[in-house]
């Protein structure tokens, strides 16, 4: 034998033919001997009643033909993808230029061939710029840095 | 136990779906006429919204429409269908729920699902409970509401019940034991008044 609490727990997750008291489980024999515990599991079966009745006594209000005559009397949808495209697009843009802006200056499109140590580079600086060459750990890459020349 | 005695889509629709895709329009409109009336219930389930269950179920018949040719029958006829009506309703709750949601009542959405009924009374009554449960029904998380309907409202077997929602059976049955156990705490905690009333 169980107890009502325990009885109570069983019903919370029974299937409705042990909540009928159909069955010989443990519910099952409970119920048939306590009118409460049946009270409850009658009020659980006539509320999920209910709601098969509401949720099955659905009918729509249009006949299978009127709805496809309605669905197709809709303004259709062009280009779905397209729509959806467009603000993927934007934002790739978006986040394309503030890369751009926070990367500097382009690199230059031709790279002058390796010089190997620049103390024996001869570069020439632009008019109003001054320049400094940097050897780096890679005896192959010396970098070439021209900035604005400081006013007096 | 299922709740209703409610015939299987799928043997009704089998012979109809032969007939229809070898051209015959009679067996084409009686099919989409049998299916209009499920998905329109599975959409009011997904939507819990009368007019939003139309515009769903209308989308899935045109959707069926066109691609019952097409239809290789690899999956069970229910099984697809029910999917193209959840990813209908999912699409269409996406498109709507920033200018709809807020504006419809909770009232309209419980009143306007209410079944018919013969006798006046009973009718206010039953409505009554229904649109109490349903609307402790619509709390349940998406996932168990659909486990609950699909198992204790239309009354499939677990297998058939993960089938349909492609997941396994395991996970089925604790979905369904844990909106069970929700909806009846709610109902004898939150509704005494269900019992007295029926």
């Amino acid at each position: 034998m169980i107890t009502c609490a325990e009885a109570r727990e069983l019903l919370l997750q029974a299937d409705r033919s042990e909540l009928r008291g159909g069955s010989g489980s443990t519910l099952g024999l409970h119920l048939a001997t306590c009118d409460h515990c049946r009270a409850r599991a009658a009020r659980i079966l006539a509320a999920e009643q209910a709601l098969a009745d509401t949720l099955l006594g659905a009918r729509p209000r249009h006949t299978a033909p009127e709805a496809l005559r309605r669905a197709s009397a809709r303004p259709a949808r062009r280009f779905p993808a397209l729509r959806r495209a467009i603000p993927l697009a934007a934002a790739a843009l978006l986040a394309g230029l503030l890369i751009v802006r926070r990367a500097g200056p382009p690199l230059p499109r031709a790279l002058p061939a390796p010089a190997g140590d620049a103390r024996n580079l001869t570069v020439a600086a632009p008019p109003g710029r001054s320049l400094a060459l940097l050897n780096t750990a890679n005896p192959d890459v010396v970098v070439v840095w021209f900035f604005p020349k400081e006013q007096p | 136990m299922p709740l209703t005695q409610a015939k299987e889509l799928d043997d009704v629709v089998a012979p109809l779906l032969r007939r229809a895709q070898a051209g015959d329009a009679a067996a084409r409109d009686e099919l989409l006429g049998h299916c209009h009336a499920t998905v329109y219930r599975w959409a009011v389930m997904h939507t819990g919204d009368a007019d939003d269950a139309e515009d769903v179920a209308q989308e899935v018949l045109v959707r069926l429409d066109r691609s019952l040719g097409s239809y290789s029958g690899r999956a069970r006829f229910t099984t697809w269908l029910y999917q193209v009506t959840r990813n209908a309703s999912v699409g269409f709750g996406r498109r709507i729920a920033s200018r709809l949601r807020l504006a419809r009542g909770f009232a309209r959405e419980r009143s306007a699902i209410a079944p018919p009924a013969e006798d006046p009374v009973a009718r206010l009554q039953e409505s009554h409970i229904g649109r109490l449960v349903t609307g402790l029904f619509r709390r349940l998380p998406a996932k168990q509401r659909e486990v609950f309907y699909l198992a204790d409202i239309e009354g499939l077997g677990p297998q058939e019940t993960a089938e349909r929602l492609g997941i396994n059976p395991v996970t089925a049955r604790a979905h369904l034991f844990r909106a069970r156990r929700a909806l009846r705490t709610w109902i004898l905690e939150e509704h005494p008044e269900v019992a007295e009333e029926r």
